[in-house]
């Protein structure tokens, strides 16, 4: 992550922080990014150079038609005065892990071969909380290579509980038993 | 005029070829005798010394003869002792040829050998490799077919339990 993306980062949560509205803010954000993302003919038209800024602003506003948090709107105008929209994305990743650091919460993907339903899901993020003391953002990939049980990955940790470890496993002992 | 035969002694004849004689003898005695006698010495001198110096050749060659014969012998003698060190020196290099030879293929048979085995074993575990995929890849196929959502489930709440179980 570049520092210009931790430094922006910064300055908004320091906003949403003094303003006391940091999930708004960073809900707000989130649904910005997923938009931006979405729509990939917007960011192209906020990263046109022949529009300049207060165009630009102008199409924002109309976009979110003045529905996002203020402190948040500022903050992407001034992405939009800095020529620094297009590092929106990396700004948000920094945002989300202050945030996270915050409100003592971390993000967790569990890989399973059917879907969680809410009661396991619910159980899991429990486990979790109880394993690293923290809230847990749980997000659930459906991975059929796992075959049976689960993978939790949170941040660099790997909790692995699958068929497919168990396999390898065996596949590890019987390729190092000696062939007589 | 008396006849005598063929052969007369003429006494006047006599005294004159004895006194031509007398005359030359003491010419000769008195101007040439010296000198004929000093040539004859210096002569005689000569031939003394090359008789001398003939015989120091001779023996100094009598020397030198016995001197080389010796030479000729010690050589002779220094030829054989090289022959025999040569055949002595041949036999031992030819020995160590032998053993180099004998080892070379000694270490080039164990080497051999080694990669054999080598290669069995690679042979043998692809073998074995290629059997352990087969059985795990047709145990994937099993478990994903046999396990229904239940199963899933309940293997993900084992997994959860064991979660909370270890840090």
């Amino acid at each position: 992550m570049s520092l210009v993306g931790k430094r922006y980062a910064l300055a908004l949560f320091d906003a949403a922080v003094d303003s006391n509205n940091v999930d708004g803010i960073f809900d707000d954000f989130s649904t910005v990014i997923d938009l931006f993302k979405s729509e990939k003919g917007l960011m192209d038209l906020m990263l046109t150079p022949s529009i300049n800024a207060s165009e630009k602003k102008e199409i924002l506003d109309r976009v979110f038609r003045k529905s996002y948090n203020q402190y948040l709107r500022n903050f992407l105008n001034i992405l939009l005065d800095k020529n620094r929209f297009e590092s929106m994305a990396e700004i948000h990743d920094a945002f989300r892990q202050l945030v996270f650091l915050y409100k003592n919460t971390v993000e967790a993907t569990v890989l399973t071969v059917v879907p969680l339903d809410e009661a396991l899901r619910v159980a899991l993020e429990e486990k979790l909380k109880q394993r690293f003391n923290k809230k847990v953002i749980l997000k659930n990939n459906i991975d059929e290579s796992v075959l049976g049980g689960a993978v939790v990955y949170v941040g660099d940790q790997v909790i692995d509980g699958s068929v497919r470890k168990q396999l390898n496993q065996m596949k590890t002992q019987m390729n190092s038993s000696r062939l007589q | 005029m008396e006849t005598t035969g063929l052969v007369s002694i003429d006494a006047r004849e006599m005294i004159a070829t004895l006194i031509n004689f007398l005359i030359f003898f003491f010419v000769v005695k008195h101007f040439f005798y010296a000198k004929i006698k000093a040539v004859i010495a210096k002569r005689q001198d000569g031939i003394s010394a090359e008789i001398v110096d003939a015989a120091e050749k001779n023996a100094s060659a009598g020397e030198l003869k016995v001197k080389y014969e010796g030479l000729i012998a010690d050589i002779k003698s220094r030829e054989r002792e090289i022959i025999r060190d040569a055949n002595a020196e041949g036999q031992v290099q030819r020995h160590e040829i032998l053993e180099k030879a004998h080892s070379e293929a000694k270490v080039i048979m164990e080497k051999s050998m080694a990669e054999i085995e080598l290669e069995k074993q690679k042979a043998m575990n692809e073998v074995k490799s290629n059997i352990v995929d087969l059985s795990l890849f047709a145990a994937e196929k099993i478990i994903h077919k046999s396990l229904d959502q239940k199963q899933h489930e309940a293997m993900i709440l084992d997994f959860i339990d064991k979660v909370g179980e270890a840090k």
